[in-house]
């Protein structure tokens, strides 16, 4: 048992255990820090697959945007916290007995099946990829992503275009008492639309 | 290097995966919901990562990197529906959502 | 050849996604007023899109390290996906005509959920079928609520985006376990190793499978389907009945010839299970139902179970039975929805079967065409619709299945219970008021839709062949 390995199971169970405090905890603010705390728990265990520009990557993007964007909602809702727990105890049977079910297969697939059916599945999973000598991950990554997998690459920014204009039509809304700056009108203004000059006689008032 | 075997990354994944079902399934709370479906692309995610090392290929990482982008994109459209609901009913529980019942 | 030439297999997509960009510049400058336009902007892309899919060679063409590939059948579907398109938003114009919801952006998202019904059709390997999935399924989430001033349309799009949201967690969880085992997401490398395949190939093909039957609505995940057609304004009710089923069948034939055909034993099973299951809930389900949006969701959950007959049968007519029916069940939809689009007065939308009371009085036209579309849809010869079963049928008893396609007549005799009940109100109950009188897209719709269900058996020829023609480039 060396320190890498060490690591990886420390890494595994805590983000296992925060993933059950996400879907426990009573308190959505709680639940948002506990996701992220599985997230980095996540990239740890990439960088310990040899995936160590995946995991800088999780960290900025998954908590640094996605948990922030969650708390932002959260917090913008202003939820009714004591009333949330009742439901889950409603549902939890059921949810519990699916996810029990699922999870025992799969298991019992990986600790039964995993010698007979992938022959590599005792194969190490924490040398570097590709190997350091080589190149850097980061660098090899970039090689294949924009040659290999530009159309990846290209469909992906399409589906975020899709998700920017959902968001936009689902939650804009145009209030019309509001004071917008309309600078095509105010580059439009010349001086004979602005003022109007007005003769006044002395001592007459308009 | 010392050796961890696929098949306790893909156990990681499996239990995390395992997680987000029965959040999703249990929890009536659309936050948490969404959370949870987070949880479950995240395991995703790792047995991609896991089987790219098992096969020593950087195809599993690129795999991810679109995971993380849709999975990003997912939530940006899944908070939008959960606001635009707000404004509406002005609860997040999803029980409450029944006008659609036959 | 240079760089730029080698791209034009995907002409069609290239179109799709530009000309939204385009479109979205265009309503960004031009406001509401740009609405209206709009539409006819977006149709008009769509046919240049269509045209340039036509003018592609049948030759089976892969691009992009194989994730993208245009062939025969490609081809056949594509064309279909952008008839559901056009045909919806040729329908949308009143509903876009509202003050409240004339929004440019709804062009937009069909234009790109097309594009992804597009990369899924020609998808190669499980990535490229993810993101064409996520393309689509976002884009339709956000028409699902595009009404959002109306509690039932949002709810439709949260409940559908939910529950898509965890369908396509499996999926994607069954490709990576897929790719953890087989170490690729080609469908051609899996189709290599897959011999070799123990049961984690198979877990991982069972989540593939189920987030594809998700998105065709096949019985065991259909729960979300009844809610989001009902809650869903209606031409987006026909946008999701139509252009997204014919992508998402598309990509389950595909995975499943392509990717695992040495596994067929097994997946065959898995799909003759979702074909009864999804026809005997078809059929009986739908009594009782008052909703006729409703009541479309259970046929067309019944209608996918027929389709996925085709590909249990895992043969080359079975496939071309799976296209035949996917062209005459798009025609039939869409032309039973613009009839329900259609059921307004003084401007307001009127969803239950008994508002179609004595229409053959108020508006006989529109009543002869609507039931000839329910009786095509119940599969009532000689309309379309039972042409359509029988080569599924057929193919089914020449795969040795049949049972299957003993069940299939069974469950379609059920089915026509109800298509026979709308009928028997619109003939013989007292007339309720007269509709709003039915504007010319809508008439024009009709009238086509109608005319190639009633015509269908005197000249089925061309379709059937372009059909056997797609289903062969499979093989």
């Amino acid at each position: 048992m060396t320190v890498a390995a060490l690591f990886f199971y420390v890494f595994a169970s805590i983000c296992v255990a925060s993933a059950v405090m996400v879907i426990a905890s009573r308190n959505p603010v709680h639940s948002v820090l506990f996701l992220i705390l599985a997230f980095v728990n996540a990239a740890g265990l990439f960088v310990l697959m040899g995936a160590e520009f995946l995991a800088m990557i999780l960290v900025i993007v998954y908590v640094g945007a996605v948990a922030v964007l969650f708390l932002f909602v959260v917090m913008m809702l202003d939820v009714d916290f004591t009333a949330l727990r009742q439901g889950f105890l409603n549902y939890l049977p059921v949810g519990g007995l699916v996810g029990v079910v699922f999870f025992g297969e799969l298991v019992a697939m990986l600790m039964v099946g995993a010698g007979a059916l992938a022959p590599g599945a005792a194969k190490a999973i924490t040398d570097p990829i590709p190997p350091l000598a080589d190149v850097t991950n980061t660098e090899a990554l970039g090689l294949v992503l924009y040659t290999r997998y530009a159309y990846y690459f290209q469909a992906a920014g399409v589906v975020l275009l899709v998700a920017m204009i959902g968001a936009i039509v689902l939650t804009l809304r145009h209030k019309p008492h509001v004071k917008r700056q309309n600078i095509a009108d105010q580059v439009a203004r010349t001086k004979a639309t602005a003022i109007k000059i007005r003769r006044v006689k002395p001592g007459q008032g308009i | 290097m010392a050796g961890i075997p696929l098949s306790h990354g893909l156990l990681v994944a499996v239990v995390l995966f395992a997680l987000g079902l029965v959040g999703v399934l249990a929890r009536r709370n659309l936050v948490f919901m969404l959370m949870s479906i987070e949880i479950m692309l995240n395991a995703a995610g790792l047995a991609f990562i896991a089987g790219g090392a098992r096969w020593a290929q950087p195809d599993g990482q690129i795999m991810f990197i679109l995971v993380l982008t849709l999975a990003a994109a997912e939530v940006s459209v899944g908070l939008a529906l959960i606001l635009a609901l707000y404004h509406r009913l002005e609860t997040l529980d999803a029980d409450a959502a029944d006008k659609l019942k036959g | 050849m240079n760089e730029a030439s080698a791209l034009y297999p995907a002409l069609p997509e290239l179109i799709l996604a530009g000309g939204a960009m385009v479109l979205l510049m265009i309503g960004a400058f031009g406001g509401e007023r740009a609405t209206s336009p709009m539409l006819s902007y977006a149709i008009a892309l769509l046919v240049v899109a269509g045209l340039a899919i036509a003018a592609m060679p049948d030759e089976r063409v892969a691009l992009f390290n194989g994730s993208f590939v245009v062939d025969g059948f490609a081809k056949f579907l594509k064309i279909l996906a952008v008839l559901g398109s056009i045909g919806t938003l040729w329908m949308s114009g009143d509903f876009l005509a509202d003050p409240d919801r004339r929004k440019f952006e709804y062009s937009v998202l069909i234009l790109l959920a097309t594009a992804g019904m597009f990369v899924l059709i020609s998808a190669g390997d499980l990535i490229a079928l993810y993101l064409g999935f996520e393309l689509m399924s976002l884009s339709l989430y956000v028409v699902a609520a595009f009404d959002r001033d109306n509690v039932q349309s949002t709810e439709a799009g949260l409940k559908y985006f939910v529950l898509g949201a965890l369908s396509s967690g499996m999926l994607l969880y069954g490709a990576s376990l897929i790719y953890g085992f087989t170490g690729t997401v080609k469908f051609a490398g899996i189709a290599q190793e897959a011999a070799n395949g123990g049961i984690g190939l198979i877990i991982g093909l069972v989540l593939l499978f189920a987030g594809l039957c998700f998105k065709v609505s096949a019985v065991p995940f259909h729960m979300w389907t009844p809610d989001v057609y009902q809650g869903a304004p209606t031409p987006i009710t026909a946008f999701f009945a139509s252009a997204p089923k014919v992508a998402a069948i598309a990509a389950f034939v595909r995975v499943s010839f392509s990717a695992f055909p040495a596994i067929a034993a097994q997946w065959q099973q898995i799909i003759i299970f979702v074909a009864i299951a999804s026809m005997a809930l078809g059929a009986f389900a739908a009594i009782g139902q008052r909703n006729i949006k409703r009541l479309m969701a259970y046929s067309s959950i019944g209608h996918m179970g027929y389709a996925l007959i085709g590909l249990a049968a895992a043969t080359g007519e079975g496939v071309q039975g799976v296209l035949v029916y996917m062209a005459i069940y798009v025609a039939m939809t869409l032309g039973t929805f613009a009839c329900i689009v259609s059921m307004r007065r003084n401007d307001k939308p009127f969803e239950e079967i008994t508002d179609l009371s004595g229409l053959a009085r108020t508006n006989p036209a529109q009543a002869f065409v609507l039931s000839m579309l329910l009786f095509s849809l119940a599969g009532i010869p000689p309309l379309a619709g039972f042409f359509a079963k029988f080569y599924v049928f057929l193919a089914a008893v020449k795969a040795g299945l049949f049972t299957l396609a003993v069940l299939g007549v069974l469950a379609s005799v059920v089915g026509a219970y109800y298509y026979l009940l709308i009928v028997k109100i619109m003939y013989f109950d007292e007339p309720a008021p007269a509709f709003d009188p039915m504007g010319n897209a809508l008439r024009s719709i009709v009238a086509v839709t109608g005319l190639f269900v009633i015509l269908f058996f005197a000249y089925p020829g061309p379709l059937v062949e372009a059909a056997a023609v797609a289903a062969k480039s499979l093989f």
